[in-house]
């Protein structure tokens, strides 16, 4: 983003789409190098990432109509915690 | 079965909160997937497949709107391609509990992130 947004001077919302679809190129790349050492479990990323496609539908549409200030610091927290219980565990 | 609705349950709200927020929600998915019983390496590999359904519906979405430069877009991701390749090489020599370790600070990091966007839009 800052890459696009500075340097290339992309309006801000083309630097949005645009790093979004790079950024699908680049775990498909990440995919594909794991791929030869047998690190990716499909079954489980289907499990958990296409109900995330469809979660991330709702979630952007909810984002209009939810005070997100109080989630996003909510959501923060949450983080902080499970990266303090895998740094402890 | 409980640990599929489990994982649906998970991948659900974890896209929920990636659409909210518009970062973070993927970087749930490796300790779901840990929950879930992968390991670190394998978890995080498998989220890079996972995050894709979610990144590509995006990504439609905003090129209908007429937001992607898919020649910008391609020559990002290829640029991109040695990092991938240096990275994962990295993460395949780390022992496990320091990519754990890692993969938290990198979760701190981004609660940071967040925190920082919500006080301050």
């Amino acid at each position: 983003m800052p890459l696009l947004l500075l340097v290339a001077r992309f309006p801000h919302r083309p630097a949005m789409g645009t790093s979004l679809a790079a950024i699908g190129g680049t775990a498909l790349a990440g995919v594909a190098a794991y791929s030869f050492t047998g690190r990716v479990d499909v079954l489980h990323a289907a499990l958990v990432g296409i109900p995330a496609a469809a979660g991330a539908i709702a979630g952007s549409a909810l984002q209009q109509r939810l005070p997100t200030r109080g989630l996003a610091l909510g959501f923060a927290a949450l983080l902080t915690a499970v990266a303090a219980m895998l740094l402890l565990g | 079965m409980t640990l599929v609705l489990a994982a649906v349950a998970l991948g659900l709200a974890a896209g929920v909160l990636a659409g909210l927020f518009g970062v973070g929600g993927g970087i749930l998915f490796v300790p779901m997937l840990l929950a879930l019983g992968l390991g670190q390496l394998e978890a995080e590999a498998t989220s890079l497949l996972a995050i894709l359904p979610t990144v590509a519906a995006a990504t439609w979405r905003q090129h209908r709107y007429g937001n992607v430069r898919w020649r910008a877009a391609a020559l990002l991701a290829l640029a991109s391609l040695p990092g991938v390749a240096l990275g994962a090489w990295a993460a395949e020599s780390l022992p496990e509990d320091a990519l754990r370790r890692l993969f938290a600070l990198l979760m701190l990091g981004v609660a940071a992130q967040i925190a920082w966007r919500a006080r301050h839009a």
